[in-house]
């Protein structure tokens, strides 16, 4: 696809505009937490319990009187992380599947289609809870158990282009010229089947982000003190009938980010899926 | 012939999720029961000794799946880890059907609601209900489950008093006319519910509506359009059972989504329900039981799937044969 032709369709679709802008606000958000932040977020103040938002507090404090601003600021960067640290190994582990079942296809293909269909039917949030309780629940365990349920969608892409590409005519002169196989599937194969791949791992990622979040917000994600929005609601829970905003803030930021990520990857999708050019719903 | 080859593939699904499941207590480095007892100090040597004689741990990992799986289909899952040593089965089953209900519930509702939505926005295409109906998804498709939640909860709740938030039953609900106790139940349920098929009423609807518009570019459309019926019936008789086809498949996927929900909006409404108790039980590291819910809910995702195969048969005579 020509480069003018995807700026312009960039430029026209608003959708992956407003979803890039999200996506960029939280990264600024993550990376000038300790520069913007006006509190330490783990700094517990006995003074300042449940205050409502003020002017020295602008969206309230919680029931340890730490600063809910500066707690969110800093969960953007956990958010960010579990989410992108996730998809990376969800990415990872579906391409080498799917590739392995697209390019060697029969018995391969059959038996490793059918582990997928076996991890589909398997209720996800139970198997992450499940792993949760026999480890512990670190950080870096909750990326590792997202990833590593949440590779189907990304193999079964993987799959479906490499059948299509499989018998091109440069894959096949690759393969006459004696090229290895690993050459051929991240040589040839692999960059020509990026684009829904990508997309998907967009998509993923707010998947990811609303996972470690209700996590969290069981207190089996993200332990306090480290701050994140799923445990900032946990707290909201508790205290429902006296701190609106200990509930509200924190989850309009997972919602806005979810989003965000949402917009940007169906824009994308729109942007580089040729079937979707004419006759745009 | 379909059925049989569905009924196989089943069976090639359920030994693969035991054997996952199975995993999952080897995850651990060495000995599983060694680490069981360093990180979670409250279990006493009986209960370890009852775990690795339940497992077999002595026993090669091939024989322990054996021996595992024939309790399991005898549905003995072991006693549980908690004070009442009360055999995991047994909890399960007093609180499953409540989670039955109301995901049975959710998705009725799913269906009556997102396909309308999705056959209107797909054939008003480009209009203002079609925009609006589109925002409405995307919001629904970000809102976390647990946040909708406590966001209903504060608000019918806390400030209104409309909707009891917790539990099944009010105070004083043995006192009740049954027409009464009805009433109370339904009345605790309905946030649940409501909560429970939020996200799946966005999904299927996006995905009604995609499939839609698909079958309404269908050449046979065309045809009908051009045999002189009249567009309502073309739609409704011609489309409608076409566009339903991708749907059903999509329902049978989304229900370990659902299932796996019921954490999450039993624990917020403390529903005392298959999914609280899984959640207590990953909380006190209760081993047995959390390898029952765990093998349970594979299972019933697994009768979704089925459930969703006799509907794909039921709206498409093509598989009868």
């Amino acid at each position: 696809m020509k480069m003018n032709a995807v700026i312009k369709r960039l430029k026209a679709n608003k959708m992956t505009i407003a979803g890039g802008a999200i996506v960029l606000c939280l990264f600024l958000a993550a990376a000038l937490a300790p520069l913007i932040a006006p509190y330490d977020p783990e700094a517990i103040n006995r003074q300042s319990v449940l205050c409502a938002p003020s002017r020295a507090h602008l969206l309230g404090t919680d029931d340890l009187g730490r600063d809910v601003l500066s707690r969110m600021l800093y969960g953007a960067g956990i958010s960010l992380s579990v989410g992108f640290v996730s998809v990376g190994i969800a990415t990872a582990v579906g391409i080498a599947i799917g590739a392995a079942a697209g390019f060697y296809g029969r018995a391969v293909d059959a038996a490793v289609m059918r582990f997928v269909d076996i991890m589909l039917s398997i209720p996800t949030f139970f198997l992450i809870l499940a792993v949760i309780a026999f480890l512990d629940s670190s950080i870096w365990n909750i990326m590792a158990v997202i990833g590593l349920t949440s590779w189907m969608g990304v193999s079964r892409l993987v799959r479906a282009e490499f059948l299509s590409l499989k018998n091109r005519e440069y894959v096949l002169a690759a393969k006459a010229s004696g090229a290895s196989d690993l050459r051929i599937i991240l040589r040839h194969m692999l960059p020509n089947s990026l684009a829904p791949v990508i997309i998907s791992a967009v998509l993923g990622i707010a998947a990811a982000v609303l996972v470690e979040s209700a996590l969290s917000f069981l207190g089996l994600g993200v332990q306090p003190p480290t701050p994140s929005w799923g445990n900032i609601l946990s707290a909201g829970k508790d205290n429902l009938e006296i701190a609106w905003w200990l509930s509200v803030f924190p989850g309009l930021a997972i919602l806005i980010t979810v989003m965000g990520y949402n917009l940007l990857g169906e824009g994308l999708r729109d942007i580089f899926d040729p079937r979707l050019w004419d006759d745009r719903s | 012939m379909y059925l049989t080859k569905k009924t196989l593939e089943m069976f090639i699904t359920f030994v693969g999720i035991t054997i996952i499941s199975f995993a999952i207590i080897h995850l651990a480095p060495g000995k599983p029961t060694d680490v069981l007892t360093d990180l979670n100090p409250k279990i006493t040597p009986e209960a370890r000794a009852k775990l690795e004689q339940y497992y077999g741990l002595d026993k090669p990992v091939t024989t322990q799946y054996v021996l595992w799986i024939k309790r399991v289909v005898r549905l003995d899952f072991g006693e549980s880890f908690s004070s009442d040593h009360r055999a995991v089965w047994t909890k399960i089953k007093e609180r499953l059907p409540i989670t039955l209900y109301i995901n049975i519930a959710s998705l009725i509702i799913i269906l009556a609601i997102a396909i309308p939505i999705g056959i209107s926005s797909a054939v008003h295409r480009h209009t203002l209900y079609d925009r609006i109906t589109t925002v409405g998804v995307f919001i629904g498709f970000a809102m976390p489950g647990f946040w909708l939640a406590l966001l209903l909860m504060m608000f019918f709740g806390v400030h209104q008093h409309m909707l009891p938030v917790a539990g099944l039953k009010s105070a004083g609900f043995s006192g009740f006319s049954f027409s009464d106790q009805v009433i109370d139940i339904l009345r605790h349920l309905i946030l649940p519910i409501f909560v429970s098929a939020f996200g799946g009423i966005a999904g299927i609807s996006r995905y009604m509506r995609g499939s839609m518009l698909e079958v309404i570019r269908q050449d046979f459309m065309t045809t009908a359009r051009s045999k002189g019926m009249s567009s309502n019936r073309i739609t409704y008789i011609h489309g409608l059972r076409n566009a339903l086809l991708p749907i059903v498949t999509i329902l049978g996927l989304s229900i370990p989504g659902l299932i796996g929900g019921s954490v999450i909006f039993e624990q917020v409404f403390s529903i005392p329900g298959m999914g609280q108790l899984f959640y207590m039980s990953v909380m006190s590291r209760d081993y047995p039981l959390v390898m029952g819910i765990l093998t349970i809910g594979a299972v019933l995702t697994l009768a979704g799937n089925l459930f969703a195969d006799l509907g794909y048969t039921a709206v498409d005579p093509r598989t009868r044969r």
